[in-house]
């Protein structure tokens, strides 16, 4: 029943999206579930994620590139590998025109948005600075505080207030 | 029958650091004892003939305010005062004096021999007892024992020392003064692991052969700043003598370069690891082949002396090719050298061995301070010394101790450097290593610290209510100036002329007047009728309060954050192989630096943001579970 239930969902979330992952777990063989999901997203731009490839493999490459044209990464979310040829991969799909955007500039979410705004105003304030022929330890300030903003779009930057936001939104468990 | 001897506490070495941590210990009201290999080498300055400079300055400016002695010090017995830095912003503002040697050593040995409840012995400290991790004493090599609650190791450059120029080698300490070399072996028993530096020093040449008509001289500062807050000004104007600047050139460098295999670091003959922020003259040459001269600073020892100090020409090459090169110079054509240049390689500690108190992780009782942990430079041993001395007494105390941190201190930069990043070369303060440079000013090192030296009981009330007094002042000074609407007047606009301003059309208060870059607090003084009269130290830290006051908030912004972070403390139990996320590299830095706070961990390398929020998360689910 439940397996059901993310069945539909996948279907109607699939029609909205404008790439999916879709993550398998290597190490059993793929299901009927499997099958009907890996159906829906026929037509959509995805990537399957092998995962668990630190585990012995049932499943494979070679297995799935027999029902799908999808790209195939090898992944472990364990051991943190394949995860820079999946971001590699899915820039290469935004550089190549492949990945369809508004004419806006892409930013994801409030607080990045945020975080650029409060950047650009820091480095206005060193340009100010330099204007008004202000000794150099003057423009440290504020570049640090640009790089800091930036830094928390890309996670450079520690969040404090990021793990509330992670126990708010996520079950953590034990 | 071996003596035996008790006391509280027992400080080994009296250099720079030695001093500060007996002086701070004594004075708390510890039985202190303090261990020399010779009286007369107490508070040496075996190498440059100066206190402070850019950084170093900060750091005197902080001993004071904390009750320390060095800045007390040099304002008796300096020769020459400067500040540098004058037109590049009050942040980087550094005072710097040259000090006569001979004074320098007999001022700071009178206050140690005047100071209550500080035995001075003369005799090399061979052992440190400690029983179960806990520091029970020293034995010096005659067998004699002194128990003591707890030890300040500080012995500079003097472990198993050796001194090397070109081929000539000898096991001593600084100018031939004896080495130590037992204690190292004990100090390994104990599990403490100890790494080898090297450090150098230039010649010292005759007066008398220097031709100082071919050098540009440099003149002290009129008026003099003194360094100590505690200092009246005008007790200290003097007449002062100058130093002289002269260059390296091509004939320099071509002598280095023909002769480096004769160099004992090129030929592998010295093992330590140099400060590449002191480097030789050769490392200079080797390093920054294009640069075709380099400054040499000639710098006199003392009244007391015709030696000079080569300042920018410490070498370790051979005695024929120092004279060789050095005679290049113009100026020291004819110089005769009294003693030469020479490397000298110690045994010292990787400080990630101890906590930011000082103390020893893995021995109860046991600090350290000074070059010992791994520093160059007089001022950054004497500030841990002090620190070291402050936090041993508090142990016995059973007090806590006292922690700078980043934000509060240039000590707090340079212990926090030393405990946390991989330290490869002997440490040199620098500006640069501070981030909130606009905070920690030389000028206001009293208001930052002076409480913490009088919470200690380093600081008498007095000082600490003058310092109170102070800051109020200031605030009161900077609330008026808000208040003060100046308009358009013809008065106000002439003003405004005399200095280049735009004249004033609205009403603006004095405050924003002052911010203008061309204006200042004494610019505007024709303007400000009600203008109380303020001491002078007051009206530097209102004019600079009122000027850089929206980049004093936003830097106190980033401290917010900063402290936000070092306030997340570490539980000590913590087991980082059961946190999941970790990587690999993270987790045995983690394990090994075993840092107190988030904030610290943050800043250890090899840990990556994306690590410290998984130790945040896994803290939290602790926290909650």
């Amino acid at each position: 029943m439940i397996e059901g239930i993310g069945v539909e969902r996948a279907r109607s979330l699939a029609g909205e999206a404008d790439l999916i992952l879709y993550v398998v777990d290597s190490s059993t063989s793929l299901d009927s579930n499997d099958y009907d999901i890996l159906d829906i997203i026929k037509e959509r731009r995805t990537v399957v994620l092998l995962n668990k490839s630190d585990l012995e493999p049932v499943t494979t490459a070679q297995t799935l590139n027999e029902i799908t044209d999808a790209k195939v990464i090898s992944v472990s979310a364990k051991d943190n590998t394949g995860l820079e040829e999946l971001s590699d991969y899915i820039v290469k799909l935004f550089t190549n025109g492949d990945l369809d955007y508004n004419d806006e500039i892409y930013i994801t979410g409030e607080r990045n948005k945020e975080a650029l705004e409060n950047a650009l105003n820091s480095l206005l304030q060193v340009k100010k600075s330099i204007e008004e022929n202000m000794p150099e330890d003057f423009y440290t300030i504020d570049l640090m505080s640009a790089y800091e903003e930036l830094g928390r779009i890309i996670g450079e930057s520690v969040e404090d207030d990021l793990v509330n936001e992670i126990f708010s939104k996520f079950c953590m468990g034990k | 029958m071996n003596l035996i001897e008790e006391y509280d506490v027992a400080v080994v070495g009296a250099g720079h650091a030695g001093c500060e941590a007996a002086l701070a210990c004594a004075r708390l009201g510890l039985d202190t004892i303090i261990f020399t290999v010779s009286v007369e080498s107490i508070a040496l300055m075996p190498c440059n003939p100066n206190i402070g400079g850019t950084s170093k300055g900060h750091l005197v400016r902080e001993i004071d305010a904390l009750g320390g002695e060095m800045g007390k010090n040099i304002d008796k017995t300096f020769i020459q005062s400067k500040m540098l830095n004058r037109s590049k912003g009050p942040a980087v503002h550094s005072l710097r004096a040259q000090a006569d040697k001979q004074e320098y050593t007999r001022e700071m040995r009178r206050t140690l021999e005047n100071t209550d409840n500080l035995t001075i012995r003369q005799a090399e400290v061979s052992e440190l007892i400690a029983d179960d991790g806990v520091t029970k004493g020293v034995r010096t090599v005659s067998g004699a024992e002194y128990r003591t609650k707890a030890v300040i190791l500080c012995t500079g450059t003097y472990l198993k020392a050796r001194c090397i120029y070109g081929d000539v080698s000898y096991y001593t300490g600084p100018n031939g003064l004896t080495a130590a070399n037992h204690l190292s072996d004990s100090l390994e028993k104990l599990g403490i692991r100890l790494v080898r530096f090297k450090t150098g020093t230039p010649a010292r040449v005759d007066g008398r052969t220097i031709d100082f008509e071919k050098m540009e001289e440099q003149f002290g500062d009129t008026p003099i700043v003194p360094f100590s807050f505690s200092t009246d000004p005008d007790e200290i104007q003097k007449e002062q003598v100058s130093c002289w600047l002269t260059y390296t050139n091509e004939d320099t460098h071509r002598i280095i370069r023909e002769n480096i295999d004769r160099s004992p670091l090129y030929s592998g003959v010295i093992h330590g690891t140099g400060p590449r922020y002191c480097p030789s003259i050769e490392d200079k040459v080797m390093r920054f082949a294009d640069k075709e001269r380099h400054q040499v600073f000639i710098e006199p020892e003392g009244n007391y002396t015709y030696e000079w100090y080569l300042g920018g020409m410490s070498s370790s090459l051979p005695e024929d090719v120092q004279y060789a090169m050095y005679r290049t110079v113009p100026g020291l054509e004819n110089a005769k050298i009294v003693r030469n240049a020479y490397a000298i390689e110690y045994d010292c500690i990787d400080p990630v061995q101890l906590k930011a108190s000082l103390e020893f992780k893995s021995v109860k009782g046991l600090f350290a301070g000074g070059q010992f942990n791994g520093s160059s430079g007089y001022e950054e041993a004497a500030a841990q010394g002090l620190i070291a001395g402050i936090n041993a007494s508090m142990y016995i105390l059973n007090k806590e101790p006292i922690i700078l941190d980043r934000s509060e201190a240039y000590i707090g930069v340079l212990i926090d450097d030393l405990v946390t990043k991989e330290n490869r070369e002997p440490y040199r303060m620098m500006t640069s290593r501070a981030e909130y440079r606009l905070l920690l000013r030389q000028d206001n090192a009293d208001i930052r610290l002076s409480g913490y030296g009088y919470k200690v009981g380093l600081v008498s009330k007095e000082r600490y209510e003058y310092v109170e007094r102070k800051k109020e002042m200031i605030e009161e000074e900077v609330k008026r100036l808000k208040s003060v609407v100046v308009g358009g007047t013809d008065k106000v606009n002439s003003v405004m002329g005399k200095f280049g301003s735009t004249p004033l059309n609205n009403g603006i208060s004095l405050a924003d007047l002052i911010k203008r870059p061309e204006l200042s607090y004494s610019a505007v003084e024709e303007l400000d009728s009600d203008r109380p009269e303020l001491p002078p130290d007051v009206v530097e830290q209102v004019n600079i309060n009122i000027k850089y006051e929206g980049y004093i908030s936003r830097e106190l912004t980033q401290v917010a954050h900063f402290k936000k972070m070092e306030s997340k403390k570490i539980p000590e139990d913590i087991d980082y192989d059961k946190i999941s996320g970790l990587r690999i590299e993270a987790r045995q830095k983690l394990k090994s630096y075993a840092p107190a706070s988030i904030g610290q961990a943050s800043r250890i390398s090899g840990v990556s943001p994306a690590d410290i929020t998984v130790l945040l998360v896994y803290m939290e689910q602790q926290r909650r579970s």
